[in-house]
């Protein structure tokens, strides 16, 4: 592989981490607005105010919008990787595209911990009602075994990983999961996210919760 | 519900979308920049997978002013309604 190629392979993987860190911010901006549209959707059952009612509508076309932005990003990311594999093939760069790798991928992982960690027994029942997750935990889980067959193939296999599979489920109790791929650490936190305002919405808990996520911003 | 508690969580309702637009900013601010370093990076290429990329990052970007205006309505639309509560 030329030096050309393999300084636009690390500046692209570069790249793909940075999107798939600003996907996982969007997913947080995504649960904020399900947040207000659980507190206004408690007002709204004793009121039939037209303001209200449009916050409402506001509320739910926020969370999709902050959604559909979180998704466009992580294919972004998902397309730079094909990039990548197209015109480098087994040429892959074993080191890490950068410092924007690993903080990436830990600040997914911890954001899933965080809000997840209650919710974890519920994780995929829960996880296939929140919108179209299931699908994009399918797609991240082949994505990322494209992806660790690639980089194992070409010498990057740091020689921790015990098992040929990756799975997209979480593993309470234990040591921050290994993720070979950001996508599928993004999913994670999504669907953690999604599991955490389901867990709000059922049981009544949102002020204290609020109090809790007010703490982790700070 | 009591009104002191439909005021209270009129509050966290607009505290929630304030913060969701703060949020949504971030991640705007984020992906602005791996945006400019990927329009660099690839610039004049024709690869299918090239033009891919830059297509879903049009499409996000397209998104960004729309849920800007979204989260700062939800907060205006229940503070108005909270001022009407008195």
């Amino acid at each position: 592989m030329s030096g050309g190629i393999a300084e636009l392979v690390a500046q692209l993987l570069g790249v793909r981490a940075k999107l798939d860190a600003a996907a996982v911010t969007a997913l947080r901006a995504r649960t904020d607005a399900e947040v207000a549209l659980a507190r206004l959707a408690e007002v709204q059952r004793g009121s039939s105010d037209q303001r209200l009612r449009a916050a409402v509508t506001d509320a739910e076309v926020a969370r999709d919008k902050a959604g559909r932005y979180a998704r466009l990003l992580a294919e972004a990311a998902r397309h730079i990787t094909t990039y990548v594999n197209t015109i480098a093939p087994g040429a892959a760069p074993t080191e890490p595209a950068g410092d924007d790798a690993l903080p990436s991928g830990e600040r997914v992982v911890t954001e899933a911990e965080r809000r997840g960690r209650r919710a974890d027994i519920a994780w995929r029942k829960q996880v296939q009602k929140a919108d179209d997750t299931e699908d994009s935990l399918k797609n991240a889980e082949t994505s990322a075994r494209e992806v660790f067959k690639f980089f194992k193939q070409n010498g990057d296999d740091q020689g921790g990983t015990t098992s040929g599979t990756t799975s997209p489920g979480p593993t309470p109790g234990q040591d921050r999961p290994h993720v070979d791929n950001p996508v599928t650490a993004a999913v994670m936190a999504a669907g953690a996210l999604a599991v955490t305002v389901k867990a709000i919405w059922n049981h009544g808990k949102a002020r204290r919760a609020r109090k809790r996520d007010n703490n982790d911003q700070a | 519900m009591s009104v002191s508690e439909v005021k209270a969580t009129l509050r966290a309702a607009v505290e929630a979308a304030r913060q969701g637009r703060r949020v949504f900013d971030q991640a705007v601010s984020e992906a602005s920049a791996a945006t400019a370093t990927a329009n660099a990076v690839l610039h004049g290429s024709k690869h299918e997978h090239v033009t891919a990329i830059h297509q879903a990052l049009a499409a996000a970007k397209a998104e960004v002013e729309p849920t800007r205006r979204r989260f700062d309505r939800i907060a205006d639309n229940a503070s108005d309604y909270l001022t009407r509560l008195g």
